[in-house]
């Protein structure tokens, strides 16, 4: 199977360190705010429904990320029903009878157990975020079935939280 | 896979997507293949065609795999890795899913 990797190398001016400064970024129909002093971009696509692209930062002399990856139409998992019941699923910790609950259940053990979890919604969007003790994850879903899953190392949930503002206003703050 | 062998597969799992990712209760062959397959990712996005070789022809079997995995696993350990830390976070995440149903779903 065919897969492409492109590396963009981007040296930007300043080797400084992480700052607020933040520019738009727009994928998968979205439009997000990232800190604008990117070190590298990677971009990923297998052609298994699966395009990722990553940004590299430097914060304190060490090496952070922020990766989008689209998953709309994922066929790796069986979700049973919509993929935002599901994910909803997964972080509220309710049971959906028609769901996978046995992905349901592992993905829990990855996302939910021991980690600081928070939902909330816009108008059209479901929000998931799960943070560990090293990095954290967020799953964007919708009625239609888009899926979009980020991971970072370096931000807070307040920085998640601007960084998806364009979402719209979370109908629970 | 042998005991040693799981040692060093765990070792390629965990240094790509984190401490504690997998046990030796929990590593299996299908994890084993998922790690490959990424590995085989992450060293196309890093230009770094030594990481793991990859045999002509079709889906290589489960022993090359846990070899190449073995050799990997001494390298990380030794701190020879030469891979991006932006290309293995990019395909970590892209597989995060499959790994995590490859070490619990059996």
């Amino acid at each position: 199977m065919l897969r492409a990797f492109i590396t963009i190398l981007l040296f930007v001016s300043s080797q400084a360190a992480y700052s607020q400064d933040n520019m738009g970024f727009f994928y998968a129909g979205l439009k997000f705010k990232i800190p604008s002093n990117i070190l590298q971009i990677a971009t990923y696509n297998d052609h298994e429904g699966s395009d990722s692209i990553a940004f590299q930062y430097q914060k304190n002399g060490t090496e952070k990320y922020i990766a989008f990856n689209e998953i709309t139409g994922d066929k790796l998992i069986d979700y049973g029903c919509p993929v935002r019941v599901f994910y909803d699923s997964v972080f509220s910790g309710k049971n959906i009878a028609e769901c996978n609950n046995k992905v349901v259940a592992i993905l829990r053990d990855v996302y939910v157990q021991g980690k600081e979890v928070k939902q909330w919604s816009t108008s059209n969007y479901s929000i998931n975020y799960s943070k560990g003790d090293d990095e954290t994850f967020v799953y964007i879903s919708n009625d239609e079935g888009k899926l979009v899953r980020i991971g970072s190392d370096l931000l807070s949930y307040q920085e998640v939280k601007k960084m998806l503002a364009s979402l719209g206003a979370p109908s629970i703050p | 896979m042998n005991y040693h062998e799981k040692e060093e597969v765990i070792r390629v799992i965990n240094y790509i997507w984190g401490q504690g990712t997998a046990t030796q209760h929990n590593v299996s062959t299908r994890a084993a293949e998922v790690a490959y397959e990424a590995l085989v990712k992450v060293q196309s996005c890093s230009a770094s065609m030594d990481i793991v070789p990859r045999p002509a022809g079709g889906k290589p079997a489960i022993g090359y795999i846990v070899k190449q995995l073995v050799g990997v696993g001494k390298r990380i350990k030794a701190g020879d890795t030469n891979i991006y830390y932006i290309c293995k976070k990019t395909v970590a995440l892209s597989n995060r899913t499959a790994i995590y149903l490859a070490l619990h779903a059996g």
